[in-house]
């Protein structure tokens, strides 16, 4: 009996500990997502959001249903009614709400020329990046059939092969960074400036929208990428240059060891005689 | 008869320093046994190695500056800026490993080969001590970079002091200069790498050679009779002996050229940062087996203990085993416990290395 009480603790203490985790992700899904969920038959459109959030890069990153429409997720009855819930934001509110996180690409966006256009023609976050299915900021998430409203196909086209060759080349920069760095030379400038391109210059571009601004902004980076692209042929140069004279002198080395032990066979045999 | 320019400047200097006598005794009349092979030829590797350090270290000494803030960029203005510097740094680190390796055979061809027994125990113990003095170089000079591999190695290497009962911190901190390894580890260790090593090691090669002169060189073993005494030092076996450098000479151009990596790791590239620890420090392959070998035994007094006891149980090994016999066949349990031995530092080793 006594033994039985014991494994009960056990197990009940396994149970607190694990518990936290997965009892506050439910708490935080009970009130809207439970709610939503039971529109699946009848309201699919407001079931939808649910299921695409569900495939969302939010979802991955833990950014939640309030994370942007507020409310208050443990509440069933005041979840709606609290100051800063945004139940469907209109087009001119959206930069705000996922500028709440993303402040420096929404000042990237304010301004640039698409924050200035005007009607249903004006593109927002959710053009490219959707609005409940959030997906992370890839070039191709510039959907060409939305920008030939404003925008020339050809232009879109050569928008998104600019942006991806110097995305290339920064990828191709970095391998010649790394082989640099196993040559001694100093990279900590090349790299803090690849980092910021990988990290949000590259973001920054895109939101940008204007390919001379574009241009003008990237000729830092393709400076750069030159630079390290001419150090990196150097050292290519000098490595084959190294491995040449490398055999060289370790083939003079052995012939010569060799060379000496036949000598030193025949000034035995002498000496023998 | 004319008598050359040449001949007369010998023959005055002759006359004064004698050193016509000298190179009789020690080079022409200087016989070896017959039966005498390659294993005989390391003593002078290692001498040609350590003159190829002494020239490669001079030569970086020129650039070298050994200050935490400098330290790190002189090194790598030799390895990119300095004409030859990469060649002059590489040959030097490169020669270091293969010396070290060299070292272990030389005493390992000795141990086997019973050639510290009678009347030989001076030539084993200057020997150990090179090997000490050796490994205190190898030691004090991997600081000097300031790289990230300097600096926690020889955190690591420095804080196994701290292991000896009430006087570890003290000697931490005479060792160090400072509670952290610092500027004044540096300039600690620069002294001893550049200065007070290089010399006792010079010292100690004098008296070792000088042991192996009035003892003799030893005799190969043999299960048949005594070998003659009937080679030449000069010309012949120093031939046999240039082609064995020559071979060493091939190993460390094989480093320097072909796997810089082996004397060069990822973490020798990042200039020594004290607050930011790298994942997996390991100490030179020198040193694996007896950083292997703390990690194995729980208690750090403990494997100092062994690693000490050990130590001077090889030093003192001409006093310990004191039977006659040198042949490895006659004497099969020395043999069959140093094999074991043996197998397991490299076990240990070769652990440390898969880690």
């Amino acid at each position: 009996m006594r033994k039985i009480s014991w494994l009960a603790i056990f197990c009940f203490s396994l149970f607190v500990l694990f518990t936290p985790g997965w009892a506050a992700e439910a708490q935080e899904e009970e009130v809207c997502v439970t709610c939503h969920e039971m529109f699946k038959g009848d309201m699919p459109n407001l079931y939808h959001p649910v299921e695409l959030w569900r495939q969302s890069s939010h979802k991955v990153q833990g950014v939640t249903c309030t994370g942007c429409h507020g409310g208050n997720p443990k509440d069933e009855a005041e979840s709606m009614s609290t100051p800063d819930f945004i139940g469907k934001p209109s087009a001119s509110t959206i930069p705000f709400m996922c500028g709440k996180c993303h402040t420096d690409i929404r000042e990237e966006y304010l301004s640039g020329v698409h924050s200035f256009t005007s009607g249903s023609r004006r593109p927002t976050c959710i053009t490219c990046h959707n609005s409940h299915n959030i997906q992370p900021p890839i070039l191709e998430n510039i959907i060409e059939h939305q920008c030939v409203s404003c925008h020339k196909a050809e232009e879109i086209t050569y928008f998104q092969s600019f942006i991806l060759s110097v995305n290339q080349d920064a990828e191709k920069g970095n391998e010649e960074l790394k082989m640099l760095h196993h040559h001694w030379v100093d990279i900590s400038i090349y790299q803090k400036i690849l980092n910021a391109w990988k990290n949000s210059t590259r973001v920054k571009l895109i939101h940008l929208s204007e390919l001379d601004k574009v241009k003008s902004e990237t000729e830092k980076i393709s400076a750069s990428l030159k630079e390290i692209h001419q150090k990196y042929e150097i050292i290519l140069r000098n490595e084959a240059l190294k491995k040449k004279t490398g055999k060289f002198t370790i083939a003079f080395l052995l012939l010569s060891a060799v060379a000496l032990h036949f000598y030193y066979r025949e000034v035995e045999k002498s000496r023998k005689r | 008869m004319k008598i050359s320019l040449r001949h007369k400047l010998f023959h005055w200097f002759d006359e004064r320093v004698g050193w016509g006598e000298i190179a009789k005794k020690h080079l022409h009349g200087y016989l070896l046994p017959e039966n005498i092979n390659a294993w005989y030829s390391m003593g002078s590797i290692l001498l040609a190695l350590f003159g190829l350090q002494v020239l490669t270290g001079v030569l970086l000494m020129i650039y070298y500056r050994p200050t935490t803030e400098d330290a790190f960029s002189s090194i790598r203005s030799i390895m990119t800026e300095v004409p030859y510097g990469w060649l002059i740094r590489s040959i030097h680190a490169a020669g270091a490993n293969v010396m070290i390796f060299i070292l272990f055979l030389h005493m390992l061809s000795t141990l086997f080969m019973g050639s510290y027994k009678k009347p030989r125990e001076l030539n084993w113990v200057t020997g150990c001590v090179l090997f000490a003095f050796t490994l205190g170089l190898a030691l004090s000079g991997y600081l000097l970079p300031w790289s990230q591999l300097s600096y926690w190695a020889t955190t690591v290497a420095t804080n196994t002091v701290t292991t000896i009962p009430r006087w570890g911190d003290t000697l931490l901190l005479w060792v160090r200069g400072s509670a952290q390894v610092s500027q004044a580890t540096l300039g600690r260790f620069f002294a001893l790498h550049v200065a007070v090593l290089p010399l006792l090691v010079i010292l100690f090669i004098l008296l070792h050679l000088f042991f192996v002169r009035s003892t003799g060189i030893s005799t190969p073993p043999t299960l048949a009779t005594q070998p003659r005494k009937i080679i030449p030092f000069y010309p012949d076996y120093l031939l046999e002996d240039l082609k064995m450098i020559y071979l060493a000479l091939a190993l460390v151009a094989f480093l320097v050229f072909f796997y810089p990596g082996f004397v060069f790791p990822e973490d020798s590239l990042i200039p020594a940062d004290p607050f930011s620890t790298p994942e997996h420090i390991k100490p030179e392959w020198y040193f694996l087996a007896n950083y292997q070998l703390l990690r194995l035994i729980p208690n750090k007094i403990l494997g100092i203990l062994v690693q000490v006891v050990a130590g001077l149980f090889i030093v003192l090994l001409p006093f310990i085993d004191r039977s006659p016999e040198r042949h490895p066949l006659r004497r099969p349990a020395f043999t069959l416990l140093s094999i074991l031995a043996l197998l397991g530092y490299i076990g240990l080793i070769y652990a440390g290395l898969k880690e």
